[in-house]
């Protein structure tokens, strides 16, 4: 005959089942449909106004049938952003952030 | 593959796709979880996901026949005691061969025998520490009949689930085998949560981590003969900062992505720089593994059972083996062997301190606290104890006249630490306001936010440090 199964004592329950996503409290919304639109948007602005790290991904995969045409495409694609401006606001902020790493306290 | 990459973020979309469209079938989606786990894995070096998929294999098997023994407890106790002597010989053979037989050899040479002894180079598989401990906690439970016997797809999902796979947090059986049982919900709180704690992960790892890594942290460290003791000093504080945002960020990240995938995992940190004495810092550092070694290790060897003596010494022991855990090094023994040290000095003057002496006040515990903990991490960090004996003899030369530390790395280590006095619940209440707003808003300010972390992280990503644990 198997033995009972008993639950775990309630402090070690509780610090180890904790999770930051629990909500418990509160009524729950169905969030699929909501989560994979914010996947696919979030998808599409880093497609547009990031293309560069798109090519510089495609550009460190190892050539083969496979991949030319992914690294071709990667080309043609930042190309296409970069001509219609779209890279603009990431270089505009990493030239902010090379300032600011640039910076040095004034020798005494 | 590194959460933090492009290849990291097409797997996800992958398995993010798949998995809520097999959601008319639990076991279809759990295969489908469970093998892109061990892709995910394989990524790294395909040889170990045969030691991955055989450590589950072997676990459930152990559970089972634990279950399966009913009430002959002689038949159990022998075959939790096999289970765990396996798991722990694994380890041991991957993570601490080379260094105990590095160990022997010097001991045999102290004694005047010069032998050469066959020292292997074994490579060891990134998370081994972490799935291993959670192939220990399993078998222990079902044998304290705390958890259920698994069913073989849950077992090996458990063990091999890419989130927490190579860095935790360890999830134990208790928490996670409920929830695979069903297919999940995930709600809009869940859902603006997971992604809040992955952009916030991205940021602790990818500006806040590697910038003070490459630009500071790793230069003094490298080189600490050169640097002024002010730069060693605040080195010691930017690896502080460092490591917390590092392992910090890897732990929301998993969080957040388990999240999205409609799985809860249990918290592990809560602001550790705030604790105000160093058990109080073991409660907010790395709780999934302060917990295991608590219910695993401290308590079999007696707690706070048997009086005082005793319960140092389980303390020192337990701090002792969670430092080896870390690593086959002196550096990580001795950092266990202080921090056992301590934790036992500190429940010794709980209990002697004379009762006309006022207690430490909190803000003094905490700036105590914090520096013992940012001492100790120079063990963590230099590659030897002569290194990190020079490290300290460096800030004690008291050189104080210059630094190589910018503007940038000073702002980044006063946020690390401004991020601990945070009030507790500001990301819930930052999700409860983004659960409201419409999925395209949410979803353009994500890109955005992930954009503008991007034009600061440097070229490539180092791993997370934890991944050599």
């Amino acid at each position: 005959m198997t033995a009972p199964f008993r639950p775990p004592p309630p402090a070690t329950l509780v610090e180890t089942a904790h999770s930051p996503v629990d909500f418990p409290l509160e009524a729950a919304m169905a969030g699929l449909r909501w989560t994979s639109e914010i996947v696919a948007t979030a998808t599409l602005v880093l497609l547009l106004f990031n293309a560069g790290a798109v090519r510089g991904w495609a550009s460190e995969l190892a050539p083969g049938p496979l991949t030319e045409p992914a690294i071709a495409g990667a080309d043609r694609w930042h190309a296409a952003t970069e001509a219609a401006g779209l890279s603009g606001p990431v270089e505009t902020m990493r030239g902010w952030w090379r300032e600011a790493q640039a910076a040095r306290f004034a020798q005494r | 593959m590194l959460f933090p990459t492009m290849t990291f973020g097409l797997f996800f979309l992958a398995i993010f796709t798949g998995a809520w469209a097999l959601k008319g079938s639990n076991e279809w989606r759990k295969i489908l979880l469970l093998v892109g786990s061990w892709l995910f894995y394989g990524w790294w070096d395909a040889r170990f996901v045969a030691l991955l998929i055989a450590s589950g294999l072997f676990n459930w098997a152990v559970g089972s026949a634990i279950g399966g023994a009913g009430e002959n407890e002689r038949k159990r106790r022998l075959l939790v005691g096999l289970g765990v002597a396996a798991n722990l010989a694994i380890l041991g053979w991957f993570k601490y061969y080379g260094f105990f037989m590095e160990q022997a050899e010097a001991s045999l040479r102290a004694l005047g025998w010069e032998r050469d002894l066959p020292i292997m180079q074994v490579i060891l598989p990134v998370g081994i520490s972490f799935f291993t401990f959670q192939g220990i906690s399993y078998i222990v439970d079902v044998y304290r009949r705390r958890t259920e016997v698994a069913g073989l797809l849950d077992m090996t999902l458990l063990m091999s689930f890419f989130p927490h796979l190579v860095a935790g947090p360890i999830v134990r059986a208790s928490h996670l085998i409920p929830q695979f049982r069903k297919v999940p919900e995930l709600s809009r709180s869940m859902a603006a949560m997971a992604l809040l704690l992955i952009v916030w992960g991205l940021f602790k790892k990818t500006v806040i981590a590697s910038e003070l890594a490459t630009g500071f942290v790793d230069p003094v460290f490298f080189d600490p003969a050169a640097r002024s003791s002010l730069d060693l000093m605040l080195a010691a504080y930017g690896y502080a900062v460092q490591i917390y945002c590092d392992f910090s960020a890897y732990t929301d990240m998993a969080v957040g992505i388990a999240a999205l995938l409609g799985y809860r995992f249990p918290h592990n940190f809560n602001q550790p720089y705030r604790a105000a004495s160093l058990q109080d810092f073991w409660r907010r550092w790395h709780i999934s593994l302060s917990s295991w070694l608590r219910d695993y290790l401290y308590i079999p060897l007696g707690g706070s059972r048997h009086g005082l003596g005793r319960l140092c010494l389980a303390l020192a022991a337990t701090m002792l083996l969670g430092g080896l855990w870390h690593g086959a090094s002196w550096n990580f023994v001795v950092w266990g062997a202080l921090h056992g040290g301590v934790l036992a000095a500190g429940r010794l003057w709980r209990d002697f301190r004379p009762r006309a002496w006022p207690p430490l006040p909190a803000a003094l515990g905490i700036l105590l606290t914090f520096h013992f903990v940012s001492a100790t991490w120079i063990f963590f960090r230099c590659k030897s104890f002569e290194d990190a004996l020079a490290y300290f003899a460096g800030i004690a030369a008291g050189d104080w006249s210059s630094t190589v530390l910018t503007p940038l790395g000073l702002v980044l280590i006063a946020m690390g630490m401004a991020l601990h006095f945070l009030p507790t619940d500001g990301t819930r209440r930052l999700a409860v306001r983004a659960r409201a707003l419409p999925a395209g808003a949410a979803g353009a300010l994500t890109g955005f936010a992930i954009l503008a972390i991007d034009a600061m992280r440097p070229e490539g990503v180092a791993p997370f440090i934890y991944y050599q644990f």
